[in-house]
């Protein structure tokens, strides 16, 4: 009976030790930097993110908001154990072997990081950037630490590793104001190619989505035994490239049906015989 | 009921009663103007071929189709009248030939400028200001490098030495540009971009007219001076300001004006 006492017994005893040895007047201390810092380190994060608004990019207010969020946690957890005498150097030591553990252990995990902050300094896009990776299109949703988050054109939502990022072709879409909507417009051999020439011309200028300057770009590329291909180049606003590529396919259509210039379509000639005698 | 109309007409205040409307034609653009209780719709149509008709006309049959927008005022009013203005954006024009100009040559164009219209409803405190449309839909253009530059509106009508090689048009502005080569070097320019929002609209004697611009060009890698007369242009011989500029413009500033041939 005494032996089952003694334990429980010993365990209050040493808290008691515990509570004994503490300085309370370190922990109420500690525990006030707790209440006020962690508050105001999100309250200043807030404040520089509404002063950053439309002054900076969306990209380097959230980084901005990130880094106070961090640093500022980091400093306070450091005043908080200094307050209750923990010795910071042994912590750093055991930090160090862990972190070496860690970068082991999650290698990817830390190149995806490593790889984020490259590219938070040679930022090859932005947050609301329209880019294409991997042959996938969307739009910059979120610049995290180990990932991109994309939103794809129909509403999907695409996490690319930084890591893949680093090592892939990123076409930034919308870095420029201006862009060239290119396309092959494949005429018979036969057509008089000045004036197929002169009628695209005329539907670049028609198109409520194309620029007059920089000149539409047409140019014969490829010349075949049957057709000829036109390299059509229509320079439009970046935020109209999407309708400009939904309605010129259907314009070239519509007037090169007006014009009678033909489109060649694969022919295939049906050859019967002669007929069978019964 | 149709009115014969001089070419200033088309400014004048219009009177509307109520449940009446007014069918207004400057060149290829057509307003109709419809007056409810303390309502007022406005729609619009362009005419296919180019066109300097001009017509006011009450209680004309309105096409089918239209499509309009709906002013809501405060106070009940009948006044109506129709503004021009300038666009907004830059204008972006070439000459009819590219432009050579000689060291410290000194010359003048005259461009001219279709007008955007503006719809106002009601007089003194209670105005309320509409949309501006354009008397013929404009083509965006692009002036400056394909990494940097500016949105443009671009005048599909060429620069000329000469006044009377433009015809008397209701809808279009003429704006004197003088441009003073200051540089060591010809000044050899495809396009010229020019800040309408720096003019003001003035009504001469035969057709509506701009202050002058002057650009002085110092060199490829220089900005021009450019300063926008505060009086209206002396050719304009009686003139009466119609529209004051949007913005005013600075006393002398610096601007890329010129696209120059590679």
């Amino acid at each position: 009976m005494d032996a089952k006492h003694s334990a429980p017994t010993e365990a209050i005893n040493d808290i008691q030790q515990i509570f004994d040895l503490m300085n309370w007047d370190n922990a109420i201390i500690a525990l006030f930097i707790a209440a006020v810092g962690f508050p105001l380190i999100y309250a200043f994060a807030r404040l520089v993110r509404g002063i950053c608004h439309h002054r900076v990019s969306a990209h380097a207010e959230f980084v901005w908001h990130k880094v106070i969020v961090y640093a500022g946690s980091v400093l306070v957890i450091i005043t908080i154990l200094d307050q209750l005498g923990v010795k910071l150097t042994t912590l750093l030591g055991a930090a160090g072997i862990i972190t070496v553990a860690l970068g082991f252990a999650a290698q990817t995990s830390l190149s995806n990081m490593v790889n984020g902050i490259f590219m938070f300094w040679e930022k090859p896009f932005e947050v609301g950037d329209m880019v294409e990776i991997d042959d996938k299109i969307g739009f910059v949703l979120a610049i995290d630490m180990l990932s991109v988050k994309i939103r794809m054109l129909d509403n999907s939502m695409l996490r690319v590793p930084n890591n893949v990022i680093a090592k892939e072709n990123t076409i930034n879409i919308t870095r420029f104001p201006i862009r060239r909507y290119d396309l092959e417009v494949r005429v018979k051999v036969d057509e008089d190619i000045h004036r197929v020439m002169s009628v695209l011309k005329d539907i670049a200028a028609k198109n409520k989505y194309s620029l007059d300057e920089p000149e539409t770009w047409i140019s014969l590329r490829t010349f075949k035994d049957t057709h000829l291909d036109i390299h059509y180049g229509v320079w439009t606003q970046t935020k109209n490239y999407i309708p400009l590529k939904r309605c010129l396919g259907a314009e070239i259509k519509a007037r090169f049906d007006q014009e009678g210039i033909e489109i060649p379509a694969l022919q295939v000639p049906l050859c019967t015989g002669p007929a069978k005698q019964a | 009921m149709t009115t014969s109309l001089s070419i200033f007409d088309l400014w004048s205040p219009l009177e509307v009663e109520q449940d009446s409307s007014v069918l207004w034609q400057c060149g290829n653009l057509t307003l109709y103007v419809r007056r409810l209780e303390y309502d007022w719709l406005i729609a619009s149509s362009y005419a296919d071929e180019d066109t300097d008709e001009m017509r006011i006309e009450y209680d004309a049959e309105f096409p089918e189709g239209l499509e309009f927008q709906r002013y809501a005022l405060n106070q009940d009013t009948s006044h109506l009248r129709f503004i021009p203005n300038m666009p907004r954006r830059p204008l972006l024009f070439r000459p009819n030939h590219p432009l050579v100009l000689p060291s410290q040559a000194k010359i003048l164009f005259y461009v001219s400028i279709p007008l955007w219209i503006t719809p106002v409803l009601g007089q003194g405190a209670d105005t309320v200001v509409t949309n501006e449309i354009p008397v013929k839909p404009p083509s965006d253009s692009w002036f400056g490098e394909h990494t940097e530059g500016q949105l443009c509106f671009a005048l599909r009508t060429f620069a000329r030495r000469r006044l009377d090689a433009f015809s008397v048009s209701p809808h279009r502005a003429i704006c004197p540009v003088l441009i003073h080569n200051q540089s060591s070097l010809s000044l050899d320019c495809v396009q010229v971009c020019l800040r309408a929002k720096y003019l003001n609209i003035y009504q001469g004697i035969q057709r509506l007219w701009t202050n002058q611009v002057s650009v002085h060009y110092h060199g490829t890698h220089l900005l021009s001076n450019v300063s926008y007369a505060t009086k209206p242009p002396t050719q304009a011989r009686t003139p009466m300001l119609l529209t004051a500029a949007i913005e005013h413009p600075p006393h002398n500033f610096l601007l890329k004006t010129f696209g120059l041939s590679e």
